[in-house]
């Protein structure tokens, strides 16, 4: 019980996030410090101002969670994470990316689309199909002939 | 010099490029704000790849139509599946749905769109004839007035933060020092770049605006279940007689567009707090203030003049003095930068023309919106029932395609995920996103503001509170950090008075 309680106290995002804000402020501050005085003098301020704040922001967030941990939203990494949608989809979002880097923003797209509207939830095959499709040949039609702009072409293609 | 800029804006906006984009950018603006989840600063986001290469003028009236449109969108899912587009819209709700669930949603839409229509017309005069005094008066500011604005600004938005105002400052200063990454004007050092050239030139905006907005959008979207909820019905008759309804409280119109355009103009305050502070003045000083809540009318109309009275005003310290008021603002700036405008005092000097169209285009939009809104009616339950499992990946499969056309980097995908990602976690934790958009848009301008402050004086860093400008400037500041204070005491007081009278 007692390491579910800690686990629980650690793993919400009042918690984490100030955390890792903390850690990003602080590899800030370490990177401008060896700077030329003007370079670094706005950094350093905005940086232990924000700093301070973060640390009194995670004490009041601790105080909280002891007092009241029924109201933290907690990061919900036990259960069937094979069902989060939110996973899946950050899944996706990187994949896409890897994707679009090697073989180009379209044949990509025409893979995600009906991949991601099935993951999350759309069963309609047809349907699917039909809303790709039919927003495929409007980017196209929109974005690439009328307005002109260059998708990115694939480092395979 | 007013009349000069109305007829060169005139000639400017009256080509039919130009009308195409207006009517383009009113009608996505519309639908993307009637679609939950979706509010003015993701729909004008969305749009930013699209106006690479086009004319000053064509690029701005097209994202001011869709600013424009995306808040009055926001009122169609309000009225209709009692779900307000964006906070915007949420004192929508409260006697829209009513009206809706009395079969009565024609009459809370026609209200609506003439409601909108007639806060923008008024908050565009508002812009029209307050812009060049402001921008003139802004010529004044040196450095230092410069910095305190800044600072004062991000304070004011941090104070209305959702969360509470510790955690707005937090996000402030992360947006500061993201804001920071890259190459130092002054010193020719990068700061944060850890030797990658990607990081050079800094983070992109329009990329780190569609991380923030539309990827945890997304993220946050892909929990929502897909509309389930019956749209009430409209009838098109209805939406006329609700909007000849209008004209019968004009006076309720015309404060509630008071309280919108001075709330817009003041910064971090926008559309959020206007609909509701409107709501609560039309029912305070309403003669049955026991109705608002069942359906009636007034507590659509007041609300909707309100949150597009903000839209023209809210636009005034963004243009004039290159500071945006939210997200919005921040997002249109973005915007204004890729067409190489370069928003300031000096712009109203510089591009009389784009001033000009801007001030026009505002008239021609709100004018677009009431043709539009009438005649897409039978649009609007159609747009209501869209389903987010269809929303989902086309509005990745856009973002993708704008975070990589703006500098044809593959890192700026990579970015936009990374800052979409912790924007999700802080929105989780309760810190305001546009406290970060805010923080990220004047952390340049902010260090330069400071280190020409320092250069210029004898008095080192005693400066800042130099009498009397820069003392007037934070009593201002202070006042305006007072201000929800008091108009809570202020309806308070109200509020007991009646409660008095009635017993």
């Amino acid at each position: 019980m007692k390491n579910t309680r800690w686990k629980d106290q650690l793993l919400n995002y009042e918690i984490i996030v100030p955390i890792t804000m903390i850690i990003f402020v602080i590899v800030f501050i370490i990177d401008v410090y060896d700077l030329p005085k003007v370079a670094k003098r706005t950094p350093l301020l905005v940086g232990f101002i924000t700093l301070a704040l973060l640390f009194i922001q995670t004490c009041i967030s601790i105080l909280k969670d002891l007092k009241d941990s029924e109201k933290i939203e907690k990061i919900k990494i036990s259960g069937n994470l094979i069902k989060n949608k939110t996973l899946h989809l950050l899944l996706i979002m990187i994949l896409y990316g890897g994707g679009m880097y090697c073989f180009g923003f379209f044949p990509s797209t025409i893979v995600m689309l009906p991949i991601t509207m099935w993951v999350v939830g759309e069963k309609g095959v047809i349907k699917i199909i039909l809303v790709s499709g039919i927003f495929l040949i409007m980017f196209y039609v929109f974005f690439i002939k009328v307005f002109g702009l260059e998708p990115l072409g694939g480092a395979f293609l | 010099m007013l009349l000069e800029l109305l007829s060169t804006g005139l000639s400017a906006v009256f080509v039919p490029i130009n009308i195409v984009m207006g009517i383009i950018g009113t009608f996505l603006g519309l639908i993307l704000g009637a679609l939950p989840g979706i509010g003015p600063p993701l729909s004008v986001a969305l749009l930013l790849p699209l106006i690479f290469g086009m004319d000053p003028v064509t690029g701005t009236i097209l994202m001011i139509g869709v600013f424009n449109g995306s808040v009055y969108g926001g009122s169609i899912s309000a009225i209709l599946i009692n779900t307000p587009g964006e906070p915007g819209n949420v004192a929508t709700c409260f006697d829209g749905y009513p009206m809706a669930r009395q079969g009565r949603a024609g009459e809370a839409m026609g209200a609506s769109v003439v409601s909108s229509v007639l806060g923008g017309l008024i908050t565009s005069a508002f812009f029209i004839f307050l812009l060049v005094p402001i921008a003139k008066l802004s010529l004044k500011f040196g450095p230092s007035q410069m910095f305190l604005i800044i600072v004062l600004a991000l304070g004011t938005v941090s104070r209305l933060a959702t969360g509470s105002m510790l955690k707005g400052i937090i996000s402030s200063g992360i947006g500061i020092l993201l804001g920071l990454v890259g190459y130092d004007l002054m010193s020719g050092t990068s700061r944060f770049t850890f030797g990658y050239i990607y990081l050079k030139g800094g983070l992109d905006l329009v990329v780190a605006l569609i991380g923030w907005f539309a990827i945890t959008e997304l993220l946050f979207l892909v929990q929502m279940k897909g509309t389930t909820v019956s749209p009430a019905a409209l009838k098109a008759r209805s939406v006329f007689k609700g909007g000849k309804e209008v004209f019968k409280h004009l006076r309720l119109v015309g404060e509630s567009s008071l309280i919108g355009s001075f709330l817009g103009a003041l910064p971090g305050i926008g559309v959020a707090l206007a609909n509701l502070v409107a709501y609560g003045n039309a029912k305070s000083s309403s003669k049955h203030p026991e109705r608002f809540g069942t359906g009636i009318i007034e507590g659509v109309i007041a609300p909707e003049s309100a949150n597009n009275a903000v839209t023209g005003c809210s636009l005034i310290p963004t243009l004039a003095l290159g500071i945006p008021g939210g997200a919005t603002l921040a997002v249109i700036l973005g915007g204004l930068m890729i067409l190489g405008v370069t928003p300031g005092p000096r712009l109203v000097n510089e591009d009389p023309r784009l001033i000009g169209s801007i001030m026009v285009s505002l008239i021609l939009v709100n004018l677009i919106l009431l043709v539009i809104g009438f005649g897409l009616v039978s649009v609007y339950q159609l747009i209501t029932r869209v389903r987010t499992g269809y929303l989902i990946p086309v509005i990745l499969a856009i973002c993708y395609f704008g975070a990589y056309i703006t500098r044809h980097y593959v890192a700026d995908i990579f970015f936009m995920i990374v800052l979409g990602f912790l924007a999700y976690g802080m929105r989780k934790a309760q810190y305001s996103i546009p406290c970060m958009v805010l923080g990220f848009v004047l952390a340049k301008m902010l260090e330069e503001n400071f280190h020409k402050s320092l250069l210029i004086s004898d008095k080192g860093y005693f400066i800042f509170i130099e009498w009397p400008s820069n003392i007037l400037i934070i009593l201002i500041g202070v006042a305006v950090y007072l201000l929800p204070v008091f108009s809570r005491g202020i309806r308070e007081m109200r509020l007991k008075r009646y409660s008095g009278d009635a017993s």
